[in-house]
């Protein structure tokens, strides 16, 4: 299994040659954890932060 | 079918909230990628064919089939929890041949309760949370680790105990940006989360 976001292109092929499901990767890496865990975010923009807005607000936060 | 995307079928209802985002927070935790039918907001797409590309495109599906009660308005059962259930394991039955390796974790309040109300999936093993998010992010921890073998992923305390942490963040963060927490959509919460873990956690 894949470690960060790892889906497959739109329209792959499996080693196997098998279709695999037409759908865009979701999520992208945004970093990893100190325990080696992948950590992915949205592709997509939220309706209220971009990721350095997001940044930002949880940097004010922690004061 | 991605092998990190996690279905999360839950309640979206105002007194769910906080167990809606210890999952989203924990299947990031984990390394998965949490999809749901709030991911997007288009009016073009009609919400089962949604649903449907959703779970196509999921490996995995946590169901929470614990919200039974009549709404306080219409006086009637919320059944969209049980539907998608039923069609994620559709897909596992009538779906591609890969579809077969999807994988489903059914939460409810008690062990046995299901069984009094979705009797046709009596047999399956069902996690119980008590309604105490910390036990929803212990079982589903759990359940994740179990199918990422050989990755270091968190225990569901410690998971909890960051949620915790991240859940005391939030409110400041909101404030920084003029918003109420309650006001995040699933992409904002999805965003700082992931922000904050890397930030917090972070190697």
């Amino acid at each position: 299994m894949a470690k960060s976001g790892g889906s497959k292109k739109s329209g792959s092929k499996s080693s196997g040659g098998t279709s695999t499901s037409r759908s865009a990767k979701t999520g992208t890496f945004v970093g990893r954890t100190k325990d080696g865990v992948s950590i992915v975010g949205p592709k997509r923009r939220s309706r209220h932060f971009t990721k350095k807005e997001a940044r930002e607000a949880l940097a004010v936060a922690h004061g | 079918m991605n092998p990190t995307d996690v279905f999360i079928n839950c309640p979206f209802s105002d007194d769910y909230r906080e167990h809606f985002r210890a999952l989203v927070f924990t299947v990031v935790r984990s390394g998965f990628t949490p999809r749901c039918a709030r991911e997007r907001d288009d009016a073009g797409e009609v919400r089962y064919d949604k649903i449907c590309r959703i779970i196509k495109e999921c490996a995995f599906g946590i169901h929470d089939i614990s919200k039974t009660e009549l709404d306080p308005v219409s006086n009637l059962p919320r059944f969209n929890m049980p539907f998608e259930l039923g069609l994620f394991l559709g897909a596992t039955k009538f779906g591609a041949r890969s579809f077969k390796q999807k994988a489903t974790l059914v939460l409810d309040r008690q062990p046995f309760r299901y069984q009094s109300f979705i009797s046709d999936i009596a047999g399956q093993d069902i996690h119980a949370h008590n309604g105490a998010i910390a036990t929803l992010i212990c079982e589903t921890a759990t359940w994740l680790r179990d199918h990422r073998p050989g990755a270091p992923v968190p225990g569901g305390l410690a998971i909890a105990a960051e949620f915790e942490q991240f859940s005391l963040a939030l409110p400041a963060a909101c404030a920084a940006k003029h918003i109420h927490p309650d006001e995040l959509t699933f992409l904002d919460y999805w965003t700082l989360a992931s922000e904050w873990i890397v930030a917090t956690v972070g190697a």
